[in-house]
């Protein structure tokens, strides 16, 4: 018996070494092709010294902040999916069925709209001040009534906050051409044209988020068996749910912000991260930060390489690439294996 | 998050990207236009072509409602003060630019852009809806025509906001009785842009590279948009590298990677939903060659942006005073 458990801890261990590997190699990747072709040897120069030649400024200006925020926005989302779907017991929530996502877009908005923000760090702060508002909001409203903040209730009081504030950012955006513009390019989502100011700013952050989700990973899986069960476990079922709260609001405040609301990628990776290592949230977390970026990484390299001159945004190719993946995984599955 | 996209992308690729199409149009004009001498009231009753039919309009309007984009502006600049009018490019107060400063006696009732105001419009009591730069759509019109009242919708093939400027100067024109006065404004504008062509003997056969900081990204004009039309006015080429490029569109998204394009005898920047520090602290961008030597003319003034955007006869006008100084700096 724990010999199995042993040899399954070697397999699964094993196969985040190839992950990680791939991830290495897709980051690599993300550094060296582009829209304009750069022999690999430049590439390697540029990395290790201070050219200003135009194609060491594409690879220091460029394609750094981007594989940066690709490798810390993919990880986080995946992470804030793996959370979200433990959190609310439900295998189709993604971050943004607790309202995260709506409440950093309105604010976002509002920043464009009414404080004429228009730099990506200045999207940050309102787009994390609106996840946490939000957050906070449905989480209230989800613990009105008895029982509490039941992961059904969530779900509710997720869909509705975020129905209201949907409708509210599109009423701002229909009187705004403007605006609408602005925001409509965010919305897609895109790693291209960030500074490594948004990476920097960005970083302590994920940090914290990181944590307080490798905390909760015990927590959730107590709570995989539902509240009574884990109640009786010892588990208190409200700080966990706090804790993991806050890890989604953290993860995925920021990397909406860096990246815009690529939902689909903490929707899917989960599954997948699921269909490798089995229900333990110990072994889901880690495998879910390491297949999201490599998703997202490689999705932004084939972006930057189908529309020469031009590119395509990652978060279309995301969805595009991981659509029939997210199928078929559906459909080889049970969904509610939770 | 869903926005109802249907509805608003059509203003969306139009400020993003081709604000101003001003397809060079030619033979809109009639060469038989009415005598100098006759009165505006001896032109009804006028019939407009537009993509909806022929409008016919029987006498001369007096209160004109003036919905498209930059309708209201080109009234104004025919003599004619819209009781209601769409603010489009957001001006707030009377909905005009510098160029039409202090030309209404009397404020217009300000309306909706993209969502038709109905009721306001209907409580204005128009005798004459102008909607000759819209998106030309049949809801649109259904709704408007609902009215019992002339409605001049976009010329065929000008949906989508690409009426040029000279078929919304002649639409209007007409259906305002102001024809003679809308020939005059066409040719005073074309002996502009030929005059300032003249003073400025160096821009002829220079190459120009018309590009946009948008907020996500780099992008370049091609011959056909009216930001192009306007440097090819003023005796410029349009950068043979970034022309090559033309497609179907006349904008064509760069990625930062391939900014090298933007490189010619003078690099023209536009800026939407971006800001200029942007653009400055673009290192990329400002290792072009041409921006390095100092060979750019930022449009980063909103006066000058908004003018382009207009794409209206007065607004171009005052684009042509603003930027060919701009033009003559950089070239140096």
């Amino acid at each position: 018996m724990t010999e199995t458990r042993h040899r399954r801890a070697t397999v699964l261990t094993t196969g985040l070494v190839v992950i990680a590997v791939a991830l290495a190699g897709a980051a690599l990747l993300s550094l060296a092709v582009g829209a304009r072709d750069i022999q690999f040897g430049t590439v390697m120069h540029a990395l290790f010294s201070s050219a200003d030649d135009r194609d060491s400024l594409i690879i220091t200006q460029s394609r750094i902040p981007r594989t940066l925020v690709g490798l810390l926005a993919g990880a986080a989302f995946g992470l804030a999916g793996t959370l979200i779907q433990g959190v609310t017991r439900n295998p189709l929530a993604d971050p943004g069925i607790l309202g995260v996502n709506a409440g950093a877009g309105l604010f976002v908005v509002i920043a464009i709209s009414v404080f004429g923000v228009t730099s990506l760090t200045g999207y940050v702060w309102f787009g994390f001040a609106g996840a946490a508002v939000v957050s906070v909001l449905v989480y209230t409203i989800g613990s009105i009534g008895r029982g509490g903040a039941t992961p059904i209730k969530l779900a509710l009081a997720g869909a509705a906050v975020t129905a209201a504030l949907t409708s509210f950012t599109t009423a701002v955006l229909l009187n705004d051409v403007d605006t609408f513009d602005q925001f409509r390019f965010w919305q897609v989502g895109s790693l291209a044209n960030r500074g490594s100011d948004v990476v920097v700013q960005s970083l302590p952050f994920l940090v914290v988020g990181v944590l307080l989700a490798f905390a909760s990973a015990r927590a959730l899986n107590a709570l995989a068996l539902g509240d009574d069960v884990a109640t009786s476990f010892g588990q208190n079922v409200l700080v966990a749910r706090l804790v993991a709260g806050l890890g989604i609001v953290l993860l995925c405040g920021t990397a909406t912000s860096m990246a815009g609301p690529i939902v689909f990628i903490g929707l899917m990776i989960p599954h997948a991260a699921r269909a490798i290592t089995g229900p333990d949230h110990r072994w889901m977390l880690p495998y879910s930060m390491l297949l999201a970026p490599l998703l997202l990484l490689l999705a932004d390299v084939i972006g930057r390489v189908i529309a020469r001159p031009g590119e395509v945004q990652v978060g279309i190719v995301t969805a595009v690439l991981g659509a029939p993946v997210f199928v078929i995984l559906a459909r080889r599955r049970r969904l509610a294996e939770l | 998050m869903r926005l109802s996209l249907g509805r608003l992308l059509p203003v969306a690729i139009l400020s993003a990207a081709v604000a101003l199409t001003g397809c060079s149009t030619t033979g809109t004009e009639d060469s038989s236009e009415p005598a100098a001498s006759s009165s505006a009231a001896a032109q009804f009753p006028v019939t407009i072509p537009t993509a909806f039919g022929d409008v016919t309009i029987s006498k001369q309007p007096s209160r004109v409602v003036a919905l498209g984009w930059s309708d209201a502006d080109v009234a104004l600049s025919l003599g004619v003060q819209p009781v209601g009018a769409s603010d489009w490019l957001a001006f707030g107060g009377d909905g005009q630019g510098p160029w039409n400063a202090g030309k209404y006696t009397t404020a217009p009732t300000i309306l909706g852009t993209l969502e038709l105001d109905m009721e306001k419009v209907a409580a204005l009591k128009p005798d004459l809806i102008l909607d000759t730069r819209s998106s030309g759509e049949k809801a649109r019109y259904d709704q408007l025509s609902k009215l019992g009242v002339p409605v001049i919708e976009p010329p065929k093939g000008g949906e989508m906001y690409l009426t040029s400027w000279e078929q919304q100067l002649d639409m209007i024109g007409k259906a305002l009785g102001k024809q003679t006065e809308a020939a005059k404004l066409k040719t005073d504008l074309d002996a502009k842009f030929t005059a300032a062509a003249q003073a400025n003997p160096s821009f002829n056969g220079k190459t120009a590279a018309a590009v946009a900081r948008t907020g996500d990204g780099w992008g370049a004009y091609v011959s056909g948009d009216g930001r192009v039309d306007f440097l090819q006015k003023l005796g410029f080429k349009n950068a043979p590298a970034i022309e090559s490029l033309k497609k179907d569109s006349f904008y064509i998204p760069l990625s930062n990677e391939q900014l090298d394009l933007a490189n010619a005898d003078v690099t023209v920047v536009f800026l939407i939903q971006a800001k200029i520090d942007q653009v400055k602290n673009d290192k990329i961008f400002q290792a072009v060659p041409s921006v390095k030597a100092g060979h750019v003319a930022y449009m980063d003034n909103a006066d000058i942006s908004n003018a382009f955007s207009s794409s209206s006869v007065a607004g171009l006008s005052y684009a042509v005073d603003k930027v060919v100084p701009l033009l003559a700096s950089a070239l140096g």
